[in-house]
């Protein structure tokens, strides 16, 4: 790590960067956004923009059970708890017997619901205030080391099975005469995001993650014409957005994840006022 | 020129357009709180009690830059989460002024991280009550006793001296006469009749731990502390507990935080007949060099008000 940190240093000699805990969020954004660029537009075409939103709040049930068994390393719970999650509420959601958006709803609030029980036994919830809005200074070079991790296997995931979820997303019918395997697909990709989201979410924050996945897809979209210009250009609005609203946070002193938000959403509006200019 | 040619453009444009937008805004809010001067004694104080004592024990020694950590952040530190801002003011300075007795939990991780500041722990022999709120753990509102404030001021001149040893004398005078004013104050509050060898013996319920040392002073009895130091809102089961010891213990006072919502408080004596007393624990205000002075007299006055009909 140390080593890595060094490299920081040289290649960017400002003074921000000679604290170890800006080091360690601008690698976490490096590794993240782009992510989160791809991600997005997959949950936007999935249309699964509410699903990736109930997955945030069980954040506070990952914490809670956390915090019940008194694990030293909190991330374990919160993406355990979260795949289970996300798996349960896939199963449920294939049954078809409620509407989608009625049994994601209904997940949302309860995963929400027992860890708001929990985390506000005896009037303790400030302390876990800061999941809200997130807190920079929780990026720690063990978290890292799990972002780069899942950083590959996303991007093996999306390398091999990117044209099957595409066609899913076009036509689940189609997708199925082709000889997809929806189900598996379609809970590995579930699982992909409750990972992705469970391990930025302690710093962009709950109440913040969904609009960071779904923000940088949403303006790409208002340019791009075809697949490639609309990952491309989600990827880079959300690196832009975040690199800088982690500099502005650092030097306004404001909470990171809202700060890269009001910088993706004037992104957003930007994009939709000039449509016409290119289309 | 191709379409993608110029969908890259546009897209450059907004994002200069937002950098531009972004810096500017970034450049005003830096330029109003801009950075310190170099080579000054920097002085950080933990949070505004301790700002209080050290700016009175710093006085006008030239050279010297006082900052507090955690600005006038209402209530307690106890859930204090700490700022990008405030680990640049750290990184800088070169003697933190701390309480003590557990209050600044919140800096412990980062203070390792710079084994180059000095800490002073203002609380090294002063005499600590233990926390009603949380078990097993000392109450860390000592400068609520203005017995252990002096010992405080003491501690912090102490430490000062110590750090920049030039100034040491002038140092010593000043928390001497600050301690002369206190010793004023202690006086003022045996004087001010409410105190127990006067007559007055009052069972008080308090809504902070900070008032257990104001009671201690006053030889009052606490029957009950009641933690509601965050936003969280108390149960109503909470509620039935406390307006059960109101009437068995025979309370007659609640000491209110001035820093929180009175509601629950006022609430409370509405059910049961005791009295409320808003009380100040002095954890925010003005940055005046008579602050605490100031505050405990209000404080006083409040209970004589209160007491005198």
């Amino acid at each position: 790590m140390n080593f890595v940190y060094e490299v920081f240093e040289r290649l960017l000699p400002f003074s921000f960067m000679q604290y170890d805990f800006m080091k360690n969020a601008l690698i976490a954004v490096l590794i993240i956004t782009p992510l989160f660029g791809m991600l997005g537009t997959m949950i936007v075409n999935n249309k699964m923009a509410f699903f990736s939103d109930a997955l945030g709040h069980s954040a506070f049930t990952g914490i809670a059970i956390g915090v019940i068994f008194g694990f030293a390393d909190l991330n374990v719970t919160m993406v355990l708890f979260a795949i289970v999650f996300a798996l349960l509420l896939n199963r449920i959601k294939r049954r078809n017997a409620v509407s989608t958006d009625t049994i994601i709803s209904v997940f949302s609030s309860l995963g929400s619901a027992i860890g708001l029980v929990v985390l506000s036994q005896n009037g303790n919830f400030s302390k876990y205030s800061s999941i809200l809005v997130g807190d920079i200074l929780s990026i720690t070079p063990a978290e890292i080391g799990w972002l780069l991790l899942i950083f590959v296997v996303a991007m093996i995931f999306f390398g091999t099975c990117f044209n099957q979820l595409h066609s899913m997303s076009i036509n689940v019918s189609l997708a199925n005469s082709k000889g997809i395997r929806i189900k598996l697909l379609d809970d590995i990709f579930a699982v992909m995001i409750a990972m992705i989201i469970m391990l930025s979410i302690r710093w962009v924050g709950i109440l913040m993650i969904n609009a960071l996945l779904i923000l940088p897809a949403a303006a790409a979209r208002n340019l791009a014409e075809n697949v490639r210009e609309y990952h491309g250009f989600s990827v880079v609005i959300s690196m832009f957005s975040g690199i800088l609203g982690l500099l502005v946070s650092y030097f306004v002193n404001t909470a990171t994840g809202p700060t890269i938000i009001i910088i993706a959403s004037a992104v957003f509006f930007l994009t939709l006022l000039t449509k016409p200019l290119v289309k | 020129m191709n379409k993608l040619a110029k969908k890259c453009l546009l897209l450059l444009g907004i994002m200069s357009i937002v950098t531009v937008l972004a810096g500017s805004v970034g450049f005003l809010v830096n330029r109003a709180n801009s950075d310190s001067v170099k080579g000054k004694l920097k002085i950080v104080t933990s949070f505004y009690p301790m700002y209080i004592a050290t700016m009175n024990v710093v006085g006008d020694v030239e050279g010297v830059e006082l900052t507090n950590l955690t600005k006038n952040q209402g209530g307690c530190l106890h859930e204090y989460q700490i700022t990008t801002d405030d680990m640049k003011h750290m990184e800088n300075a070169s003697v933190f002024v701390t309480n003590g007795a557990g209050m600044e939990s919140f800096v412990e991780d980062i203070l390792t991280q710079y084994p180059h500041i000095k800490v002073i722990d203002s609380s090294d022999g002063c005499e600590l009550l233990q926390s009603l709120e949380e078990e097993d753990e000392v109450n860390s509102h000592l400068w609520m006793d203005p017995d252990n404030y002096m010992k405080q001021i003491a501690n912090i001149a102490k430490g000062l001296g110590e750090a920049d040893e030039e100034h040491k004398e002038q140092y010593e005078a000043n928390a001497k006469a600050y301690i002369e004013k206190i010793k004023k104050l202690k006086e003022d509050i045996i004087g001010s009749g409410l105190t127990v060898d006067s007559g007055k013996q009052e069972n008080v319920i308090i809504f902070h731990d900070a008032f257990a040392y104001m009671a201690k002073v006053l030889g009052w009895t606490t029957a009950y502390a009641v933690d509601i130091d965050n936003d969280t809102a108390m149960s109503a089961g909470d509620v039935a507990d406390i307006i059960e010891v109101i009437k068995e213990k025979n309370v007659t006072l609640l000491f209110a935080e001035k820093q929180f919502s009175d509601a629950i408080p006022k609430q409370i004596a509405g059910e049961t007949g005791a009295k409320v007393c808003i009380i100040d624990s002095l954890v925010s205000g003005e940055m005046d060099k008579d602050a605490y002075i100031d505050g405990m007299h209000e404080n006083i006055r409040a209970m004589q008000e209160l007491l005198g009909e």
